[in-house]
């Protein structure tokens, strides 16, 4: 058994979307499934809940860097290139056309170690030219705020306000891990970029012929 | 004939009241909606009072002083040197908060203490001021608008008198408390360390409610006075090299000397009972994370143990609240957080035994003495509505500990009697980021993959609180 396994789990089979009833039941659960918090019932459906806009932001600024080369990179480099800002409920982000902001959901998230989950972008939003996110799978286990890609691929800039519904978290049944991963750390607000970390690039590297 | 003219007066008032309104303009573009509106409220009305004021001054004295040049030129001068002063003030004092202000991104915390302070009065716009001096502190301006426009009014004529009264009106619409909160900036991104602003908040409080007028000793420790009284009047004056061995007796009355030791010790005992009255309700209303992050604080800021004319030494403080957590109903059971107080009450009972009080602390610090189960009956009678106890402690913290512990935020709980999420208060987040940090760190440490840094872990930590403060919060005024 898992920390984050409650006792009231029903068996279904793996890969199951699952149901509003379900969904409700397992969010009582004190360590089981958590997406929190939940403004209005109407945010829990079958299959999927919805998520709404945090108040953090990473965006991109201009900086004496030519390129970003993500081996070279070592952690504050990855600052020189990116910021945080807040937004405070009531006010909103300007995200312009063809610009590329990383945003966070509001609500946290924890998944128990038998259910993952995918990030969708609401439709609404999608057909004003909003995208939300491009890694959309969340692991069993995972807990944090999720980090969401936001750009606006439309014509007109548009205003993302914190709290506001940008998307939803399909829930499906997963085969269970044997126990809970260990974090690196347990993000609240969007994360820069850690690609600069990827053990692949040494090995890269190692090919090169000079 | 002044050195300077009058054309030259008025030259500088405009280009001071313009430049100031572009100031504030683009200040107040640097903050999110809403922050300091009340604030820069005031100082718009302000500036446009000065405006009035000078305008309808110069039009009555050139009308009453026109045949004596002379005597027009002095006082033209001298109310635009009363308008200069003004805009002086909001240049050195004012704008500087406003800009600081602009810095902050404390937002996360912000509604909450909102709510905390709305509890006693309506009447209060709140700014968070991050510092980079380490200390906290609370400014609260009372009907500052008011009192600007007040000054200018004493040197005003019927007319002005008159053109003023709009700006007033509006002035008295204004939210009586302006107050600012200030904050290090090295302690923005810890909630556990924030926690030291229920002190400050506690402050606004003891003003708004004159806790302090009511509370403060009507008489001083009669014995220790007359030795301070006798020790200053045997203390020997400076007369320079080769001069006569003089002492404060030989100068000047007993009845000065002991008036102006009477003055020193009255001021120090007000300043030291309204830091005891802030400490005990900030206990009440926090509870426990009150003496850890003030533990903390005085560590962090390497404070000797000693007394000065504004604070009781770090010893005195921390024994106070230790003894208020004690009457609260904490340090008798074997929880964690009962071990971890027991423990401070022990190192800082000893250390407070060996508190040396000199020359007006020590008057001080007897009045108090003798003066202290009374004080706390009646600051009692305060937070008793709101005190949290022990009780209400072993409530509310555990569920949110666990979740803590499990490195999950925790906003929000079921609660099974009324089938509800129920978001989880602001004081539990503290108490067990408190309590984890304090007693079992390592179960927290354990949620992360191993060789990883500590301090990023505790940082980590103090998000997870952040988050669940900020959305608590979100979840309590959701309608």
């Amino acid at each position: 058994m898992t920390e984050l396994e409650g006792d009231r789990k029903p068996q279904r089979p793996t890969g199951a979307v699952l149901s509003r009833e379900v969904l409700l039941q397992r969010l009582k659960g004190d360590l089981d499934l958590i997406v929190s918090p939940i403004l209005e019932d109407s945010q829990v459906g079958d299959g999927s809940i919805d998520i709404s806009l945090g108040t953090r932001f990473i965006r991109s600024r201009r900086s004496k860097m030519t390129k970003i080369d993500f081996p070279k990179l070592d952690k504050d480099g990855i600052r020189d290139f990116q910021e945080s800002v807040v937004v405070p409920f009531g006010d909103e982000y300007i995200l312009h056309p063809r610009s590329f902001v990383l945003g966070c959901t509001f609500e946290f998230i924890a998944l128990p170690s038998d259910i993952c989950g995918f990030v969708l972008s609401r439709s609404s939003y999608g057909r004003a030219g909003l995208l939300i996110a491009t890694a959309t799978f969340v692991h069993p286990g995972w807990r944090g705020c999720l980090t969401l890609e936001l750009e606006n691929l439309g014509e007109i800039p548009i205003s993302l306000k914190p709290l506001s519904t940008v998307g939803q978290l399909v829930l499906l049944n997963a085969s269970k891990l044997p126990e809970q991963p260990a974090a690196k750390l347990i993000p609240v607000g969007p994360t820069f970029t850690a690609l600069n970390e990827d053990p692949r690039w040494k090995k890269i590297e190692a090919l090169s012929p000079r | 004939m002044q050195s300077i003219d009058q054309k030259t007066y008025l030259s500088v008032v405009d280009q001071k009241l313009y430049a100031i309104r572009k100031l504030t303009k683009d200040l107040q573009r640097a903050l999110p909606s809403q922050v300091s509106a009340q604030f820069i409220r005031a100082l718009v009305l302000i500036t446009s009072a000065v405006e009035t004021f000078l305008l309808f001054r110069v039009n009555y004295l050139r009308a009453t002083l026109g045949a004596d040049p002379a005597e027009l030129e002095v006082q033209i001068a001298f109310n635009a040197r009363v308008a200069l002063r003004i805009l002086g003030t909001i240049h050195q004092q004012y704008l500087p908060l406003l800009h600081a202000g602009s810095r902050h991104n404390e937002y996360l915390v912000y509604p909450s203490i909102d709510r905390a302070v709305k509890l006693f009065t309506s009447e209060v716009e709140l700014t968070l001021i991050p510092d980079f001096e380490y200390n906290y502190a609370f400014v609260g301006i009372e009907t500052f608008a008011l009192r600007e426009i007040d000054k200018l009014e004493k040197h005003s004529d019927q007319a002005t008198q008159a053109a003023l009264a709009g700006v007033k009106k509006d002035a008295a619409a204004i939210k009586r408390w302006i107050t600012f909160l200030h904050f290090p900036m090295a302690d923005r991104d810890s909630a556990l360390s924030l926690c030291i602003l229920a002190h400050e908040l506690a402050h606004l409080v003891d003003k708004h409610m004159g806790l302090y007028q009511e509370l403060i000793p009507k008489e001083l420790d009669k014995d220790s006075f007359e030795r301070l009284v006798a020790a200053r009047r045997s203390s020997p004056v400076q007369t320079g090299p080769g001069g006569p061995q003089l002492t404060l007796e030989t100068l000047f009355t007993k009845a000065w000397v002991e008036n102006q030791c009477y003055l020193a010790c009255t001021q120090m005992l007000e300043n030291w009972v309204r830091e005891i009255i802030a400490d005990i309700l900030a206990v009440h209303a926090i509870g426990p994370a009150c003496y850890f992050a003030f533990n903390d604080f005085f560590a962090y800021m390497g404070s000797e143990n000693r007394s000065s004319r504004t604070h009781p030494p770090a010893a005195f403080r921390l024994l106070g609240m230790l003894d208020e957590l004690k009457d609260m109903g904490y340090m008798i059971s074997s929880e964690m957080v009962d071990i971890a107080l027991t423990a401070g009450l022990q190192r800082v009972t000893s250390d407070a035994t060996h508190l040396k009080y000199a020359e007006e602390a020590e008057v001080v610090q007897k009045t108090i003495q003798t003066n202290q189960t009374d004080l706390l009956a009646k600051i009692r009678k305060v937070t008793s509505k709101y005190s949290f106890g022990a009780s209400r402690y072993q409530d509310s913290v555990p569920t949110v500990l666990n979740r803590l512990k499990a490195g999950i935020a925790p906003i929000e709980f079921y609660d099974e009697k009324s089938d509800v999420m129920r978001p989880a208060s602001v004081r539990a987040i503290l108490n067990a980021g408190w309590e984890l940090y304090k007693t079992d760190l390592t179960s927290f440490y354990a949620n992360f993959k191993a060789g990883g840094e500590e301090l990023e872990r505790l940082d980590n930590l103090n998000q997870l609180l952040f988050k669940a403060v900020e959305a608590s919060e979100v979840k309590r005024q959701w309608r």
